[in-house]
C-alpha cells in the first residue's frame, strides 16, 4: 500500500523533530505529578496517584497531538513543502492519511508508555499501605484506557481538521484545547445544573445553551470512566457506553471526512 | 512523435482585492516527447501557475491538460514527472541521501541497489561529500542541487523545472546544463520556466513566451531569431583580407556583419576570392527579440 509510505516519512519527521525526547519530557512531568499526588492522601495514596495520573495523562497527550499536528502539517504548508508532497503521484488523501496515522500511532504509544509507567507507580506506592478500596490495575484500567483512546481519538481527528483552516499555528492549539475543554466539561455541568437548581441565577438559561452543545459536540466527559479502574468496578461504566463511544468515534471520522474534503478542493495558489 | 504533454485552453483566473485577474487566458501548446520545451515570460506572466495546473496543485482550471495522454486530474499521470520548483523547499532535518530515498518511496520505485543508485545522482550533481550532512547544513546552491538529484532519482520521463538555474554558480549552471542535455540525449522530454534567456537558448529545443497569461508564441530560438532579424554574422576565412570588414580574429580568419538582401552578392564575391564560411548566425539576440515582443505587447519592463 503506498499510503505506508506517507505514513512511515510522517513517522521520521516526528523521530527527527525530536517528539522522542519531547515523550521523555511529558513522562517526566507525568511521573512527577503522580508521585506528588501520593503524598497527598494517607489512606488512600495508590487510588490518588491513579486518580491524578489519569488526569495528566488526558492532559499531556494531547498536547502531545497538537505539536504532532503542528509539525505533520502546519510546519507543511508554512514551510511550503507541501508543494513538493502534492506533486508526488499519489492522491492527496494519501498523505492526509498517513501523517494521521502517524499522529494516531505516536499518541497511543504515549498513551501505553503513560499507562504502563502509572500502574508500576501506582503498585509501588500501594506496596506501602494496605487500601480498603484497592485500585484495579487490570480489566478494569484497560477498560479506562480503551474509552481514553477514543476520546485522543476524536480530539485528533479534530486537531488535523483545524489545521487545514487554521491561518495561524496557535489556532490549532486554542481550537483542540478549547474543544477538548468543552467536549468534556459541558455534560458534567449539565448534570450539576440538574442537581444544584440554585447554583447559578439563570439555571435554566444556561442549561439549555449547555444542552445545545450536546446537539454538535460528542460527550467525550461520558468517556472519563475512570471510576472503574480507581474503585475497582464495572458498575461506574453508563449504559449507554456503546452509544457514547460509537457518537465519538462517528463524530471523529466526519471530521476526517471533512478535511479530506477541504484537502481535496485546496488550491495551492 | 508521441506527446509528453499537452495543454488544451486552458484558462485559470484568481480573485484579487475583489478584481478579477487572468492568471492563464485559453493557453494550448504540447511537448513532444524528447523535446526541451522552454516558458518565457516577464514576473507574473503565468509561468508558474502553468507548473502548478500541469502538477494539479491547482486543481479548478478550465480546459484540458494531459501528460502521456492522461489527465493531469489523475494522480497516476504525475507517475512518469520529476519537478523542481523555483525555490526547493526540502526538509531540512533530512539528509541528501535520505531525501533522495524518500522521492524512490514516494513514486513507489523499488530498487536493490537504492544507496548506490542515489548516491550516483549525488554524484552527477557534485554533493556526493554532503550525502550524510543535514540540508540545514547545505547552501542554497547545494540545496538546489538535491532538488535536481531528488528529481533525476526517479529517472521521470518528463522534468518540470521552476527556473532551474537560478541560484547556482557559473560551474553549477555548467553541470546543470550538461546533466539536462544528457537527460534529453538519453529520451527524456524537460519542461522549464526560465528569466534567463541566455539558458533558453541553450537548453531549449522550442519555447513559449507568456505575458498577462496569453501565450504569445512558441517557436524554435532560431526561428524567432531569424524572423525578428535580417542580419547576420558571418565568420569566415579569406586568403587576403576584405574590403570593409567588420573585425579581424585572427589572421585569415575574418567576422562581418551582413543583411539579408546582401547576402547573396555578398557569397559570390567572398567565393571569387577563395574565402569559405565558418559560421553564419542571426545578429539578434533573443533577448533582443523577447524585449521587442513585449514592446509589441505594451510591456515595458521584465
Amino acid at each position: 500500500m503506498q499510503i505506508i509510505s506517507d505514513y512511515k516519512i510522517a513517522l521520521n519527521i516526528a523521530y527527527r523533530a525530536r517528539f522522542l525526547t519531547i515523550g521523555f519530557w511529558l513522562l517526566l512531568v507525568l511521573v512527577t505529578v503522580v508521585l506528588i499526588a501520593a503524598q497527598f492522601s494517607g489512606r488512600q495514596p495508590a487510588t490518588v496517584a491513579l486518580d491524578i495520573g489519569i488526569s495528566a495523562t488526558r492532559l499531556l497527550l494531547p498536547l502531545l497531538i497538537v505539536l504532532l499536528v503542528q509539525e505533520l502539517f502546519t510546519r507543511e504548508f508554512d514551510r511550503r513543502y507541501i508543494l513538493a508532497s502534492m506533486t508526488y503521484p499519489r492522491p492527496r488523501h494519501h498523505f492526509f492519511l498517513g501523517r494521521l496515522l502517524a499522529i494516531f500511532t505516536c499518541t497511543m504509544a504515549g498513551l501505553v508508555v503513560m499507562a504502563v509507567a502509572i500502574a508500576i507507580l501506582v503498585t509501588i506506592i500501594g506496596q506501602n499501605y494496605h487500601q480498603a478500596t484497592p485500585v484495579s490495575l487490570g480489566t478494569h484500567y484497560i477498560i479506562t484506557l480503551i474509552f481514553i483512546a477514543i476520546d485522543l481519538s476524536t480530539i485528533i481527528a479534530v486537531s488535523a481538521f483545524l489545521s487545514l483552516i487554521a491561518t495561524t499555528p496557535s489556532f490549532i492549539l486554542i481550537g483542540s484545547f478549547g474543544f477538548l475543554i468543552v467536549a468534556r466539561s459541558y455534560s458534567t455541568i449539565i448534570a450539576l445544573l440538574e442537581q444544584k437548581h440554585a447554583l447559578v441565577a439563570k439555571q435554566q438559561l444556561y442549561h439549555d445553551s449547555l444542552g445545545f452543545l450536546g446537539y454538535i459536540l460528542p460527550d467525550l466527559g461520558a468517556l472519563d470512566v475512570r471510576m472503574t479502574a480507581l474503585y475497582n468496578s464495572i458498575n461506574f461504566i453508563p449504559d449507554n457506553w456503546p452509544f457514547i463511544a460509537i457518537s465519538s468515534l462517528a463524530y471523529g471520522l466526519f471530521f476526517i471526512g471533512l478535511a479530506l474534503a477541504i484537502l481535496h478542493k485546496k488550491q495551492f495558489n | 512523435m508521441s506527446l509528453a504533454l499537452e495543454f488544451s485552453s486552458v484558462s485559470k483566473s484568481f480573485t484579487k482585492n475583489g478584481a478579477q485577474i487572468d492568471a492563464l487566458n485559453n493557453i494550448s501548446f504540447s511537448v513532444s516527447e524528447r523535446e526541451v520545451f522552454g516558458f518565457v515570460g516577464p514576473n507574473g506572466a503565468g509561468k508558474s501557475t502553468t507548473i502548478k495546473v500541469m502538477l494539479d496543485v491547482i486543481s479548478d482550471y478550465k480546459g484540458n491538460i494531459s501528460i502521456y495522454g492522461n489527465d493531469a486530474h489523475d494522480a497516476s499521470s504525475r507517475r512518469g514527472i520529476a519537478y523542481v520548483p523555483e525555490s526547493p523547499s526540502i526538509y531540512e532535518q533530512f539528509t541528501p541521501l535520505e531525501i533522495l530515498k524518500m522521492a524512490l518511496r514516494m513514486y513507489g520505485i523499488r530498487r536493490t541497489d537504492e544507496n548506490k543508485h542515489c548516491m550516483y545522482w549525488l554524484e552527477q550533481f557534485s554533493i556526493a561529500q554532503n550525502a550524510n550532512r543535514k540540508i540545514r547544513l547545505l547552501s542554497k546552491g547545494n540545496v538546489q542541487r538535491v532538488a535536481l538529484a531528488h528529481a533525476m532519482v526517479v529517472e521521470p520521463r518528463l522534468l518540470v523545472l521552476d527556473e532551474p538555474l537560478s541560484g547556482l554558480d557559473p560551474v553549477g549552471r555548467k553541470d546543470v546544463v550538461n546533466i539536462l542535455q544528457d537527460y534529453k540525449q538519453s529520451g527524456g522530454a524537460i519542461f522549464f520556466t526560465s528569466h534567463v534567456l541566455h539558458d533558453v537558448e541553450r537548453i531549449a529545443d522550442r519555447f513559449g513566451f507568456i505575458n498577462h497569461g496569453k501565450l504569445v508564441t512558441t517557436r524554435s530560438p532560431r526561428e524567432l531569431v531569424t524572423e525578428h532579424s535580417d542580419r547576420f554574422i558571418v565568420r569566415f576565412h579569406a586568403t587576403q583580407q576584405p574590403d570593409n570588414v567588420a573585425r579581424t580574429l585572427r589572421e585569415g580568419e575574418y567576422e562581418q556583419d551582413i543583411s539579408q538582401s546582401e547576402m547573396p552578392a555578398w557569397l559570390d564575391r567572398l567565393n571569387q576570392q577563395g574565402g569559405h564560411i565558418i559560421n553564419i548566425q542571426p545578429a539578434t539576440s533573443l533577448e533582443s527579440v523577447f524585449f521587442q515582443i513585449l514592446g509589441e505587447q505594451g510591456m515595458k519592463t521584465i
